[in-house]
């Protein structure tokens, strides 16, 4: 396989602890969350526009927070009523067999005797999926203080208003991610390459061309990874069949604007 | 794959049409700055005649009250002498002579008169054919031209020193900001990215890591960093060329080309590579 191939593998989009990058605004935000966490609120939201690094924050603060402390998460939204008490109750109660009819109030009432027993933070991923429904009965969960959820929401206009009406009067901290500055850009590339060993790699990337990807992707993770995979699907193309077009010490800006235009950013 | 070559095709595309905007856009400048130049070209030299005009006015109206008070005898005899280009005083002075006990205000009106018909020849005729005893008029009269002619330079320097000197200012000031803040922003930038790659490296004592260091202090022309850490990947890589040559460039930056050639033959004496050949080459010929 190719280097550049391998190349466009470091920069498919997955949600997993070893994707994070430690970048001084994620490490902010990482920070306050682990705070708000050992804090005794009833909920904590985490909101931002799709590939500001939501779930990989919520996934690395799992897997760092998981040996000390009783937190869980449900990556995928539960949309099984039922099914949600029931891992609510596994968490909240480890080892017990779970009652056969397990009803909302029946949980409840468990949530109240083992409040003073036991805390637990659920990790709740794409809040936005759960029904209207369930976010009430979440917002009632958390009023028993037996668990403290921390929901990671999508910002759009339908999901800040879901944050303001089932949400508010019980949302005590709030976190919202955002779109990386260039110097964010320019580290989340550098990082991810040298992770990998690509040192000559990362040190083709000058100031302009991380400028114009910064330009195209507005500093969102995701486009960020798109274009780079995009990049280097075309290097590899380059290399295989006109090598000498990709000769040089750095990254051609031609190549950046043909992975913007492939991906809809720039038009012709 | 021959998407890329249609993606590359769409991007030629794109290049034309992103040159295309900008050709119009410079060309729309262009004009504009064109017109603004003619206007203000138009609005100086009359600015000029103005300045010219108003300078004339007051010269003469001081110089012409001067020539009055002296005997008519004296003038008429200077009348024989006159060339043709100062006839204009035999008009002029008598009409000034016939009426010396005339009030100020029709002395003045008649001044301004004479001085639209014609000034200059007047006072020219006046003082040149006045022996010795004009000396000091000739003196004046120099200086009176020198007014009229040269103080345009001055004051039109005047004027472009005004306006060369308040843009400068307007840059000085709006520069010194912009260049403080993109510098504390580099320094922040490479300073977090070095000390990521040198934790990094701490923890990994990977060879590549110590050169990527080094080049990055090369860079940032940190030369004793970049000696330093060129030193550490030459340890241990030593059939590394870059940093063997990372750590010549550095200690010929730092003015001691001699360890350089040295460091660079101890290399060549077990490795071989032409580029630290090539690179040789020329400091032993810039010796």
């Amino acid at each position: 396989m190719s280097r550049y191939k391998e190349l466009q593998k470091i920069f498919i989009d997955r949600i997993e602890v070893s994707q994070y990058i430690g970048l001084d605004t994620s490490i902010l935000f990482y920070n306050k969350l682990q705070e708000s966490i050992s804090k005794s609120l009833k909920m904590i939201l985490l909101y931002g526009k799709p590939g500001t690094g939501k779930s990989v924050l919520i996934n690395k603060i799992y897997h760092d927070a998981k040996p000390d402390q009783n937190v869980y998460l449900i990556a995928t939204p539960i949309q099984d009523e039922d099914e949600f008490i029931r891992t609510l109750y596994r968490f909240l109660i480890p080892g017990q067999t779970i009652p056969q009819n397990l009803t909302y109030n029946q949980f409840i009432n468990a949530c109240n005797v083992m409040k003073d027993r036991r805390h637990i933070t659920v990790l709740l991923d794409e809040a936005q999926l759960y029904s209207p429904s369930m976010l009430e009965k979440i917002r009632l969960i958390s009023d028993t203080r037996a668990i403290k959820f921390v929901v990671s929401l999508h910002k759009t206009e339908k999901e800040e208003l879901i944050a303001k009406e089932h949400f508010q009067s019980r949302i005590w901290e709030t976190i919202e991610l955002k779109n990386g500055t260039i110097h964010d850009t320019d580290m989340y590339i550098q990082k991810k390459l040298i992770q990998q060993n690509y040192f000559e790699i990362a040190s083709m990337f000058t100031k302009s061309n991380i400028k114009l990807i910064h330009q195209f992707t507005d500093g969102n993770y995701r486009e960020i990874n798109k274009l780079m995979y995009t990049l280097f699907e075309i290097y590899d193309y380059y290399e295989n069949h006109k090598p000498s077009k990709i000769s040089g010490r750095h990254i051609k800006k031609k190549f950046i604007e043909m992975s913007a235009l492939k991906l809809g950013y720039i038009h012709a | 794959m021959l998407e890329i070559e249609e993606l590359e095709k769409e991007w030629q595309n794109y290049k034309i049409k992103r040159m295309r905007k900008w050709a119009i856009l410079g060309l729309a400048v262009a004009i504009l700055l064109g017109l603004f130049l003619a206007r203000s070209s138009v609005h100086e030299t009359e600015g000029k005649e103005k300045n010219l005009q108003r300078k004339f006015d007051t010269h003469q109206k001081t110089e012409i009250e001067k020539p009055v008070k002296q005997p008519l005898i004296e003038k008429k005899k200077l009348q024989q002498n006159l060339p043709d280009s100062t006839l204009s005083l035999t008009i002029q002075l008598p009409a000034e002579v016939k009426h010396p006990a005339a009030g100020g205000q029709t002395k003045e009106k008649r001044a301004r008169r004479e001085i639209q018909l014609n000034p200059d020849t007047l006072f020219l005729s006046s003082f040149s054919h006045d022996g010795g005893s004009n000396e000091s008029d000739e003196i004046r009269y120099k200086r009176a031209v020198k007014e009229e002619t040269i103080p345009l330079a001055p004051s039109l320097g005047k004027t472009g020193t005004e306006t060369v000197a308040e843009p400068k200012k307007a840059v000085h000031i709006s520069k010194n900001p912009v260049s403080g803040s993109s510098l504390s922003v580099q320094t922040k930038t490479s300073g977090n990215a070095l000390d990521y790659l040198i934790k990094r490296f701490n923890m990994k004592r990977d060879p590549k890591l110590a050169a990527y260091i080094a080049q990055s202090f090369y860079k940032k022309k940190n030369y004793n960093q970049t000696v330093k850490w060129s030193i550490m990947a030459n340890s241990m890589e030593p059939s590394n060329e870059e940093s063997w040559l990372l750590y010549a460039k550095a200690k010929v930056k730092l003015g001691k080309k001699q360890e350089a050639i040295n460091a660079l033959r101890i290399y060549l004496n077990q490795y071989s590579s032409q580029k630290v050949k090539s690179y040789l080459h020329s400091l032993e010929h810039s010796l």
